[in-house]
C-alpha cells in the first residue's frame, strides 16, 4: 500500500518548510551559478526565495497551484534578475520574457532591499532583546515562560522588558538604518 | 488607556478587535504622524520577523546537514564494519590454515606421539596407507621417559644490532661533562632587582627578600648564580626532563637558582615571593614548577602551591580571594589604618586629607597606590567603555607597607561574571607591578558600581565582548609570568593533555646502560626511559607523536650515540650507534620547536 503524504504549506513550522525547500535548492543554485554568480551569491538567492515563499503562502488569500518547487526556482530567479539589473550586469538586449518583472514586482523588491538594510542594523540590538522579542511575536511564548527562560524576576518585568526591546528596535531600524 | 505607541504596536503585531482597527486606521488617516509611527512598528516587526526566518533557515541547513552527516558516518561504519569482518574471516582462516601446515611439520617426536597413540587404540601398524614404524607400548615408554622440556625450543627474534653481545657497555656520564655552567650576578639585597639572564629569563627579586642560613639579612652583596635550559640542547646537557610523578609536562622554560654571600647559602624569607618570566610564548596554562633530583639524578617537577595570585585564569571566585585573604595574615587588626578611596580620589575630601597626611609618611605607600590607580582605573573604564564607580579599600600596617585593598561586586548577576573576570585580569597585573615595587602581601579588591546607563545599555552586549576582551588584554604580555616561592629548580609547565590515546613507548636498546631520551616534535616536552635489559619503556605517551630519540652508551669505553624520529606506536629500534657528537646531538634536537 502507498501512503500519500499531503503537506499543508501553509501550517508547517518554518523550519520544517525550510528543510523542505532545501531539498528542490539545487535547480535554482546551479541557475544562479550559471548566469554570473557565485555559490555565496546562490546561497543568499536561495535564502532570499524561502523568505519570500513562506510570506507568499502564509497570505489569506493565497493558494498553491504550482509545485512548491517550480514556485521557488521562479521567485529566486527573480530575486537574481534583479540584483543583476540593479547591478547593471545584464545588458538590455539580453533580457528574457521570463526575467521581465512587474510593477508590483520591483515596488517589492525596493522594499526587500530597505528590509535588508534594516535586517543589518539590528545587530545593534543585543541578544537578549531579540531573544526575548523573537519569544513573544513569534514562538508567542507567555510573558510568565519568558520570564523563566531570560531569568527575570517575573512576567511583570519581562513585559516591561519587551516594551523596551521593541522601542528600542524601533529606533535602531528607523535611525540607524540610514547610517548603514 | 492605550498610549500611541501602545495603540501604534498593538496595530502592527495584529491583536486589536476589528472595532478598534478601524479607528486606528480612520486616525492614521487624518493623523500623519501617528500614521508614521505605526508604519515604523509594521516595519519594526517586519523586520524581526525576516530575522527570525532567517535564523530558522539556520536551523534548517544545519539539521539537514547533520543528517547527512550521519547517514554518511552510518555507510562509512557499515562498509568499515564489512571490511573489517571479511579481514577478520581471512585472517582466521590463513590462522588455521597455518596451524595445519605447523601441525603438519610439527617435530617428529610429536608425530610419533600422535601415531603411536592411534596405533595403541586400533593396533594396527599402517595408518592411513602410510607406511609408518611399527610402534610398540615399549616405543611409548621410552619417548616419554627420554622427553625433555628443553627439547622445545624458545622463540626468538633477532634484530640486527651494530653493537654485539660481545661489547661491554656502561651509562655514558652526560651531566658531569658538561658541567654546571651557571651565570653569575651579584645583587645588593636591600634593594630590589631585576636580573636578565642570556636567554631572556627574568628574574625580579624585591628587596630584603632574602636571608642567610643564620636568620639575618645578608649584609654585603649577594650572588645570584642562574642556569637557563630554555632549549633542547640545553636540557639534554643538563639532565632536565619535563615529568611530574611519572605525568608529561610541556614546559616554558625552566632554570635553576641558587644564592650565596661570602660562602654561605642564601635563601627566600618565609612566605617570600618573586617572580620569573620565561621567554616562551604566554599561556595561561603555565604554573610553577619546583623540581627536586630524585635517586637517579632525574628532576620530578612538582607544582608549587599558591601561585594562582598572578595566573588570571585560576582567580574565578570570590571564595579563592577570601582564602587568600585568610592565608595572608591580614586581619583588620594589623592596619594601621583603613580608608575608601574612588577613582576620583579619596572616598570624600575629610577622609581624603587625612588619609593623605597619613600616606605622606610612607612615599612608598603613595607611589604604590598611585600605581595601582593608573593601572586599575583607565583598564576598567577601557574594557567596558561604562561609567563605574570604582572603590578600594587599603590597609597600611605598622611597617608603613600598603597591605590590602577589597572589592566587593554589586553588579547584576548576569554580568558579574564577566566583570570578574576582567577585574581580576587588572588586579593580576596590578598586582605585578605592586609586588615589583616592594609591596608585601597585596590582595586588591575592586568595588564595582554600575549606573543605571549600564543597564539600559544592554547588558548581553558585556557578557559577549568582555572574555575577548580579557583575553585580548592578557595577550598583549607575550612572556609566562609566574610567582615562585623558593630558589633550585623552578619550571614553568602544565600537565600535556593530548587527545591521543596514552600509550606504552617501548624502544628496543643494546644494552641496559644505555640512556634514552625523548624528545616531542610538536610541544616542548622531554622524558628518559626506563631501561630495562634489552627495552627502554617509557609509559603514558601519546600514541602517533613523533618523537626524537636520543640514545647514548659506552661501547667499550668509547661514546656513541644513536638519533631516531619516530612515532609512538611504532616498532622502535635504536641500532644505528656512531661515535657521540654533540654538534649532531645539537642539529638534531633543532628538528623540534
Amino acid at each position: 500500500m502507498f501512503e500519500v503524504k499531503v503537506i499543508d504549506f501553509k501550517n508547517i513550522a518554518p523550519v520544517d518548510l525550510f528543510k523542505l525547500l532545501y531539498k528542490f535548492a539545487k535547480p535554482l543554485k546551479k541557475w544562479v551559478k550559471s548566469n554570473s554568480g557565485s555559490d555565496a551569491d546562490a546561497e543568499d538567492v536561495l535564502q532570499d526565495a524561502m523568505i519570500v515563499f513562506y510570506q507568499l503562502i502564509n497570505r489569506p488569500a493565497f493558494e498553491l497551484s504550482a509545485k512548491p518547487e517550480t514556485l521557488l526556482f521562479s521567485i529566486g530567479k527573480k530575486i537574481w534578475y534583479n540584483q543583476l539589473r540593479k547591478n547593471k550586469q545584464i545588458p538590455f538586449d539580453t533580457l528574457h520574457e521570463d526575467w521581465i518583472i512587474t510593477e508590483e514586482e520591483s515596488e517589492q523588491f525596493e522594499r526587500e532591499s530597505q528590509f535588508q538594510l534594516m535586517e543589518k542594523s539590528l545587530v545593534l540590538l543585543g541578544k537578549k532583546c531579540a531573544d526575548l522579542l523573537e519569544m513573544f511575536y513569534f514562538k508567542k511564548f507567555s510573558m510568565l515562560e519568558i520570564a523563566n527562560k531570560l531569568d527575570f524576576r517575573n512576567e511583570k518585568v519581562a513585559k516591561a522588558m519587551k516594551y523596551k526591546c521593541l522601542e528600542k528596535a524601533r529606533i535602531i531600524i528607523h535611525t540607524k538604518t540610514q547610517d548603514l | 488607556m492605550m498610549t500611541d505607541n501602545e495603540l501604534a504596536e498593538a496595530y502592527a503585531s495584529k491583536t486589536l478587535g476589528a472595532e478598534e482597527k478601524q479607528g486606528v486606521e480612520n486616525r492614521m488617516q487624518k493623523d500623519p504622524p501617528f500614521a508614521k509611527l505605526v508604519n515604523e512598528y509594521e516595519n519594526t516587526l517586519e523586520v524581526l520577523k525576516r530575522k527570525w526566518l532567517r535564523s530558522n533557515i539556520q536551523v534548517a541547513k544545519k539539521e539537514l546537514w547533520l543528517r547527512q552527516l550521519i547517514k554518511i558516518g552510518i555507510i562509512t561504519l557499515a562498509i568499515s564494519s564489512l571490511l573489517f569482518i571479511a579481514g577478520y574471516q581471512y585472517l582466521k582462516s590463513h590462522k588455521n590454515k597455518t596451524k595445519q601446515t605447523e601441525l603438519l611439520s610439527s617435530t617428529k617426536a610429536t608425530v610419533e606421539m600422535k601415531v603411536l597413540l592411534d596405533t595403541i587404540s586400533k593396533n594396527d601398524s599402517l595408518i592411513g596407507g602410510v607406511d609408518l614404524p611399527i610402534i610398540t607400548p615399549q616405543k611409548v615408554q621410552a619417548f616419554i621417559l627420554n622427553f625433555k622440556p628443553s627439547d622445545i625450543k624458545p622463540l626468538t627474534i633477532s634484530f640486527p644490532l651494530s653493537l654485539t653481545a660481545q661489547d661491554s657497555f656502561s651509562a655514558v656520564p652526560i651531566e658531569n661533562v658538561f658541567g654546571a655552567a651557571y651565570q653569575v650576578f651579584n645583587i645588593n639585597p636591600m634593594v630590589s632587582n631585576e636580573i636578565k639572564c642570556k636567554n631572556g629569563t627574568i628574574i625580579n627579586l624585591p628587596a630584603h627578600a632574602l636571608v642567610m642560613s643564620n636568620g639575618k639579612e645578608p649584609q654585603g652583596n649577594v650572588n645570584i648564580s642562574v642556569q637557563e635550559f630554555s632549549n633542547y640542547l640545553e636540557m639534554y646537557k643538563h639532565n632536565i626532563v619535563t615529568v611530574s610523578n611519572g605525568q608529561l609536562l610541556e614546559t616554558g622554560g625552566s632554570c635553576f637558582i641558587k644564592a650565596e654571600s661570602n660562602g654561605d647559602s642564601v635563601m627566600l624569607k618565609k612566605n617570600q615571593t618573586y617572580t620569573i618570566a620565561f621567554a616562551s610564548k604566554k599561556d595561561v596554562r603555565m604554573k610553577t614548577f619546583v623540581g627536586e633530583k630524585d635517586s637517579i639524578g632525574d628532576v620530578n617537577w612538582i607544582e608549587e602551591k599558591q601561585t594562582s595570585l598572578l595566573d588570571v585564569a585560576t582567580i574565578n571566585t570570590l571564595s579563592e580571594q577570601s582564602a587568600q585573604i585568610k592565608d595572608c595574615d591580614c586581619n583588620k587588626k594589623n592596619y594601621l589604618f583603613q580608608t575608601l578611596v574612588s577613582d576620583e580620589g579619596f572616598y570624600n575630601s575629610k577622609t581624603d586629607e587625612y588619609t593623605r597626611n597619613v600616606l605622606s609618611k610612607s612615599n612608598k605607600v603613595v607611589e604604590l597606590f598611585d600605581t595601582f590607580k593608573s593601572i586599575v582605573t583607565p583598564e576598567i573604564k577601557t574594557l567596558y567603555e561604562i561609567k563605574s564607580k570604582l572603590r578600594l579599600r587599603f590597609g597600611v600596617d605598622s611597617l608603613g607597607n600598603l597591605v590590602r585593598f577589597d572589592y566587593n561586586f554589586r553588579v547584576n548577576r548576569k554580568t558579574e561574571k564577566a566583570l570578574r573576570e576582567a577585574a581580576n585580569y587588572v588586579v593580576a597585573k596590578a598586582h605585578i607591578e605592586l609586588i615589583d615595587k616592594g609591596a608585601k602581601h597585596v590582595i586588591i579588591n575592586v568595588d564595582l558600581m554600575p549606573t543605571m546607563t549600564i543597564q539600559s545599555k544592554e547588558l548581553a552586549v558585556i557578557d559577549t565582548t568582555a572574555p575577548i576582551a580579557v583575553q585580548n588584554k592578557a595577550k598583549q604580555s607575550n612572556m609566562n609570568i609566574l610567582v615562585a616561592r623558593s630558589f633550585g629548580y623552578i619550571n614553568c609547565d602544565y600537565f600535556l593533555n593530548k587527545a591521543n590515546l596514552l600509550t606504552k613507548l617501548v624502544i628496543k636498546v643494546p644494552s641496559d646502560q644505555t640512556d634514552v631520551k625523548v624528545f616531542f616534535k610538536s610541544n616542548k616536552v622531554v622524558a628518559r626511559c626506563t631501561v630495562n635489559g634489552n627495552l627502554a619503556v617509557f609509559t603514558n605517551a601519546p600514541e602517533n607523536e613523533t618523537i626524537l630519540i636520543v640514545g647514548t652508551v659506552m661501547k667499550n669505553n668509547k661514546w656513541t650515540m644513536a638519533l631516531q624520529e619516530a612515532k609512538v606506536g611504532e616498532v622502535i629500534s635504536l641500532t644505528d650507534f656512531k661515535p657521540f657528537d654533540l654538534n649532531k646531538i645539537s642539529a638534531f634536537l633543532q628538528l623540534a620547536p
